[in-house]
């Protein structure tokens, strides 16, 4: 090869490492300047918190994770997240406004049984609809999102609650979901991660090791040829919607202790946040691709980016701003990848 | 008819036979997407600039809105605060009633401890009141 | 009688990656007249149109309009220097109007407001043309209202309403009736007494001897000759359009055909022109399935295999009757269909080989209600070694394989659901002729392990050197059997024109 030719070559070759990862440098630069300005910000408690961040957004975006596989899109997942969380809130308590002949907490494993199931039936009204009639995800998680929003204020109106804020739940139940794990120093993990370690484990192995996974990845990368090969293309997008309201419900169960409190406003906009995490880290929207350990590494840096605008008290009226170009930056970085040539 | 004219294609690379064709490798999402890599990179570069600006800007304007809700007392003015910063505000003063606490939710249950309390957002106090 | 040349081209050449599409080929058109131009699937006929329009660019070669030399830079260009096209698909505007349609890019304009077009115009220009070509349609009808043949018809006075010199008509009798076929005629003689000069694209011979003056050969992308129509008869142009050497060489033909084992009755389709097609296929026989394009070979494996919406018929395997309502059903019932375009319906692009290669049989690959990876691994390994996939590793992504190795693939996925029938779709097409070789041994090595194999093809010299028996479908409907051994190409193109 020429001189030229080399030039040429290896410019292509930095310039297509800066492109393709243009997302982590941002990531980059941002930890740095934070750490510098508040260098607490690499500290303990500040890297546990980050963590126990990430823990918390973990689920949801496993489970969108799996629409995105099947080149679809989930957007009704955050009030999803937002009503399990509020029926969680109300009847785990001794004082429940929402029902008000309710004098004493329901048992734990039933309200994760009714919220599992509140969230499987979402799911399987979604997954039903785009296998059934072939209607676009988006069309129709956007109508089960307004839908839901719907279901929660009506619920929140219940009883004597008048949409007030949720809260006063009983202790097993928040010792349950922010109990110790263990202690870094005098920095406590909360049990919490550990359930979203064991979500991952879990999603890693029905994502490799399972025909339902292998058939989620056969459908999202080519619907006809799937169906051709003998995959029950219908039988597969229901469940996995099914699995992505589940891993939601799991979610609002965990936020509603996590928080503190729930309101109408729980989980409004969790899902831009999930979607943006999966994108950035590798489940792309062509369908068919997508690695488990790339959902987490794009929640985390998500996470770490806002953790440390937070630090910095930066305007939050630019976080939107701020959230809506990382997810066209991921976005065009992810088409990059999967164009052809003209 | 035309697409059967490639009957006899001897074999090439799957690039090349990309280019002969204009079969669209896109699926999914993007199955319509009609896009060139030089819009794509512009598109990267550009919003990249644009995140680190936007961070710029909401560094000069930094700091997070407390808003002190009295639920029908005197006014507070909100404040405006730093992450990790001390929340200290004087009592206000409502006819006929004396003032409780401050906690974070409307109806008074979740009580917000100022000594401990740390700002780590932009968020609401609401007053509580007992009758006189 | 001499009539002036109106259109010449000469020495045109256009290759695309890997294939010569065209080579130094030649067409004279003369005012008044028309010539017809035939020639196989994949002769290059459209091609040759497609340069003359400008939708592709040629390589080589010059075009003489009216003695004068032109290179039209697209085929609106084309269009206002009188060089026309009926298409044979329809590129036209379904949801809107006849008026619309004709007028597509040339609107008439309101005199006194330019920037607005003039409804009564169209309206009235529309009219005049239909009436002088006696053409029964209201101008503000919905194209999508209307049947096909009218669409056409609309299309056809689209062309004329260009005052073209020369126009192209791309099997513009497809979906015409008898009636209509006749006005077209008189239509084309209107044309011809203007001194337009018609090329006529058409695989219907009768049609062609009735309707031109002149025909020219096209084969293999090559020019064979042109002959005036009096001269020919339907015979001497299937010798003319076929007529090439044997040059492939196929494995040594040791099959042993066993007893009847697959029994199609009655088969016809719910939504394609599949009609009442019957036929046994044999243990341990290769079936070939001859026949034009959408004369429904594609469609018959498709509604065996279950993946088309089946009206009515029945399937016999060995004598028990098999469903097949969906793919799922049809591999349990030991079915396996090989699709004609592996990059849409066949690859998941995005992949890697051993997914491609177990998706079908998953099941197999279970310990407990995990999937086993080393028997996965083994498998796809054995998939490899046996077809002689080249391929750097397992993981690679199957959409970096050339096509003859995607093919492989696919073909490996299936013989992993250990199917009793195999239905291949133009096995090899878009493959190296190496690699055709090696499919080819595959498939009479299935035949000798006693499977039942279906292959279609538009490649005549291939069935005729693999298969046992050859179905030639033609228009939905079987038109005929032979024994491959003993026909000829000439037998099976007639059988394939007999409903076309």
């Amino acid at each position: 090869m020429s001189e030229k030719k080399k030039i040429k070559l290896n410019k292509k070759i930095i310039s297509d490492f800066l492109l393709n990862n243009a997302m982590f440098i941002i990531i980059g630069v941002v930890i740095v300047y934070v750490a510098i300005k508040r260098p607490t910000f690499l500290g303990t408690a500040s890297i546990i918190n980050i963590i126990n961040l990430t823990a918390a957004k973990l689920p949801i975006a496993l489970g969108v994770a799996g629409c995105i596989v099947l080149a679809g899109t989930d957007i009704s997942a955050g009030r999803v997240v937002g009503l399990t969380a509020v029926v969680t809130a109300s009847l785990l308590t001794n004082v429940s406004k929402i029902w008000p002949s309710l004098t004493q907490a329901l048992p734990i494993p039933l309200v994760l049984l009714i919220v599992l199931a509140i969230g499987a039936l979402i799911g399987f009204v979604n997954g039903f609809a785009v296998a059934e009639f072939s209607l676009h995800p988006y069309i129709v998680t956007l109508s089960t999102q307004l839908i839901t929003y719907g279901l929660i204020l009506i619920y929140m109106g219940l009883g004597t609650n008048n949409g007030m804020t949720l809260s006063g739940m009983i202790d097993p139940y928040k010792a349950l979901i922010t109990g110790t794990l263990f202690k870094v120093g005098s920095v406590v993990v909360p049990r919490y991660v550990l359930y979203a370690v064991i979500f991952l484990a879990i999603m890693w192995v029905i994502w490799n090791k399972t025909v339902f996974g292998k058939n989620m990845f056969a459908v999202g990368s080519n619907k006809t040829a799937a169906e051709v090969s003998g995959v029950n293309v219908k039988m597969t997008i229901i469940g996995v919607f099914i699995m992505a309201g589940i891993m939601y419900a799991f979610t609002g169960f965990i936020d509603a202790a996590r928080v503190g409190s729930a309101t109408a406003a729980t989980g409004l906009n969790y899902e831009a946040d999930a979607i943006s995490a999966c994108v950035i880290g590798g489940v792309s929207f062509v369908g068919g691709t997508g690695k488990i350990s790339g959902v987490i590494i794009g929640v985390l840096l998500l996470q770490v980016i806002f953790t440390g605008l937070n630090f910095l008290s930066v305007n939050p009226n630019m976080l939107y701003i701020i959230k809506g170009l990382i997810i066209l930056v991921a976005c065009a970085i992810d088409m990059r990848k999967y164009l052809t040539k003209k | 008819m035309s697409n059967k004219e490639n009957n006899n294609i001897n074999e090439t690379t799957v690039k090349d036979e990309a280019e002969a064709s204009s079969f669209k490798q896109f699926r999914g999402l993007y199955s319509k997407v009609n896009i060139s890599v030089k819009t794509l990179n512009i598109i990267i570069v550009v919003a990249s600039l644009a995140i680190v600006i936007c961070i710029l800007i909401g560094l000069k304007d930094r700091g997070y809105f407390i808003e002190f809700n009295t639920m029908g007392g005197s006014y507070i003015e909100p404040q405006k605060l730093m992450y990790g910063d001390e929340i200290s505000v004087e009592e206000p003063s409502r006819e006929g009633y004396r003032f409780e606490k401050w906690a974070l939710d409307e109806g008074c249950k979740i009580t917000a401890d100022l000594d401990s309390l740390r700002v780590d957002g932009p968020f609401t106090l609401y007053a509580c009141w007992i009758e006189e | 009688m001499t009539n002036d040349v109106l259109l010449r081209m000469e020495h045109i050449s256009k290759s695309f990656p890997g294939v010569k599409a065209l080579d130094d080929v030649e067409l004279t058109v003369k005012a008044g007249t028309v010539h017809a131009l035939m020639g196989e699937n994949g002769a290059g006929k459209s091609t040759l149109m497609k340069c003359l329009f400008s939708v592709y660019h040629k390589d080589e070669g010059h075009i003489y309009l009216e003695g004068k030399e032109v290179d039209f830079k697209d085929s609106k260009e084309a269009l206002e220097h009188g060089v026309a096209m009926v298409h044979q698909e329809l590129n036209q505007a379904l949801k809107r109007n006849v008026m619309d349609n004709m007028w597509l890019g040339r609107y008439p304009k309101v005199d006194k407001f330019p920037l607005f077009t003039s409804e009564k115009k169209m309206y009235d220009a529309t009219k005049k043309i239909f009436d002088e070509l006696g053409v029964n349609v209201d101008p503000r009808t919905i194209m999508s209202e209307m049947p096909v043949s009218q669409r056409q018809m609309v299309e056809i006075a689209k062309a004329v309403s260009y005052n073209s010199k020369v126009i192209v008509f791309d099997e513009p009798t497809s979906s015409l009736t008898e009636v209509e076929v006749e006005h077209l005629f008189k239509i084309i003689n209107d044309l011809k007494a203007k001194g337009c000069g018609i090329i006529y694209i058409s695989h219907k011979m009768d049609e062609i001897l009735r309707i031109s003056d002149e025909v020219t050969i096209m084969r293999d992308g090559r020019y064979i000759t042109t002959k005036e129509a009096k001269d020919l008869t339907t015979g001497e142009i299937i010798r003319l359009m076929v007529g090439r050497e044997l040059t492939n060489v196929y494995p040594p033909k040791d099959n042993v055909v066993g007893e009847p084992y697959l029994e199609v009755k009655d088969l016809s389709a719910e939504y394609s022109k599949l009609r009442d097609v019957s036929f046994v296929a044999n243990r341990g026989e290769v079936l070939g399935i001859a026949g034009l394009d959408s004369s429904g070979r594609t469609e018959l494996l498709e509604n065996i295999f279950g993946i088309a919406t089946r009206r009515s018929g029945e399937i016999y395997l060995d004598g028990k009757l098999c469903k097949n309502r969906n793919a799922r059903e049809s591999i349990k019932n030991g079915f396996a269909m090989l699709t004609e375009e592996r990059r849409a319906t066949g690859i998941f692009g995005i992949r890697d080989i051993q997914d491609n290669t177990c998706i079908s049989s998953l099941d197999r690959y279970l310990k407990g209600i995990l999937l086993n990876d080393k028997k996965m691994e083994e498998v796809t390994q054995w998939g490899i070694d046996s077809l002689k996939t080249k391929t750097p590793s397992q993981k690679t992504q199957i959409r970096s394989l050339s096509g003859g190795n995607q093919q492989k693939v696919i073909i490996s996925r299936w013989l992993l659901t250990e199917p009793d029938v195999l239905l291949l779709d133009e096995p090899t097409r878009g493959i190296d002729v190496g690699a055709k070789y090696e499919i080819y041994e595959l498939i009479l090595k299935l035949a000798k392990d006693n499977k039942t194999v279906l292959v279609v093809s538009s490649e005549m010299p291939e069935l005729l050197g693999i298969c046992d028996r050859i179905l030639v479908m033609s228009g939905g409907r079987l038109a005929g059997e032979v024994d491959a051994r003993n026909t000829t190409q000439e037998e099976i193109m007639t059988l394939a024109a007999k409903y076309a």
